[in-house]
């Protein structure tokens, strides 16, 4: 009973997909250890994550339909996001709602969903338990008005583990070092992002200081090519650009204007 | 004059995939007829559709019984 309880108190993303992407993660890697795998399997797993986090769920979901920083073509976008949704961190519809209608305007208050304000395991990844009942989903109806968004909304998990057993048809290997290490890539990431990325440690700086907490982290910027800029996306969080100052890297300056139809803001 | 509360009701239990007479005055989208979030986000862009008008966010995101729907309907349709 208390099992249940607990099973109970877990949020539905941690338990639809980052649990299962772990356990199967860690599979993959004991094969690695007994040799039924063999290394060259290591070599998907960052352009995979690239694909699936960075340009699928960072560039599409988050700067594309979260922020609206830039227009592109609606099947361009559509793909995109579909990509972003391999990493499991949600729809696009509740992406926006929980981005632009509590997190950026209410960072590093008692209001932010993921502040650290509330301890660094809450901001890491605990929030994601919580029961939120988030009102403003208005913010969203231009989403809303587009059907591939509602499918993606509505069955979001059935998307997701379709595409992982189609590609566990191919071989699960190609599904695990792919789709599950990008998954627990990205929690990890955005567990960084949200916790880290908001609380001054060795190395951060902002150039915004005024805005909030939120850190640019070069180290990290270094293998995420643009997440670890985030005080900068928090003072121009319209800007699909993190990169504002000579040195500052994001791989959005390259790959945006490539997709890019005109620049909204 | 106010709006049609059956008009209001038909095209809420069309949305919902419910009869009519499921929909009551106090009837709240989410905990009484079975929808959810983004049945709600939908709905509200049936009305506006409908009755050619605009719902502010802070309106929409108050707007959670069928009475509420009317009322607001009223007060802007009517108006207008």
């Amino acid at each position: 009973m208390k099992l249940f309880k607990f099973w109970e108190s877990i949020g539905e993303n941690i338990k639809r997909v980052y649990i299962p992407a772990h356990i199967l993660t860690i599979i993959g890697i004991i094969t690695l250890f007994n040799g039924s795998t063999e290394l060259s399997w290591l070599w998907l797993v960052y352009p995979a994550w690239f694909l699936f986090g960075h340009v699928g769920f960072g560039i599409f979901i988050h700067k594309y339909y979260c922020h609206r920083s830039f227009e592109t073509y609606p099947w361009i976008a559509r793909i995109g996001c579909f990509l972003g949704m391999m990493v499991g961190t949600g729809s696009p519809i509740m992406l926006r709602v929980m981005h632009i209608g509590y997190h950026h305007p209410n960072s590093d208050t008692d209001l932010d969903p993921h502040s650290p304000n509330r301890g660094f395991w809450w901001s890491y990844f605990l929030w994601l338990n919580h029961k939120w009942n988030f009102k403003k989903m208005w913010l969203a109806k231009d989403l809303v008005q587009d059907p591939w968004m509602r499918v993606f909304h509505r069955h979001y998990y059935k998307i997701y583990w379709s595409v992982f057993l189609l590609l566990c048809l191919v071989d699960w290997r190609l599904a695990v070092f792919t789709i599950s290490t990008a998954t627990v890539i990205e929690f990890h990431l955005s567990g960084i992002v949200n916790s880290v990325g908001h609380t001054k440690h060795w190395g951060s700086y902002q150039n915004y200081p005024d805005v909030d907490r939120s850190q640019n982290m070069p180290l990290f910027n270094l293998l995420t090519l643009g997440l670890g800029l985030h005080n900068n996306h928090h003072g121009k969080p319209g800007e699909w650009d993190y990169a504002h100052k000579p040195g500052e890297i994001d791989f959005a300056k390259w790959f945006v204007p490539l997709i890019m139809k005109k620049e909204t803001k | 004059m106010s709006v049609d509360e059956s008009r209001v009701k038909k095209i809420i239990a069309r949305q919902f995939g419910i009869s009519i007479d499921a929909v009551k005055n106090e009837s709240s989208f989410v905990n009484d007829l079975g929808g959810d979030s983004l049945d709600t986000v939908e709905l509200l862009l049936e009305i506006e559709d409908i009755f050619d008008i605009e719902i502010p966010e802070d309106v929409a995101e108050n707007l959670s019984t069928v009475q509420e729907a009317i009322d607001y309907l009223n007060s802007v349709v009517v108006t207008n």
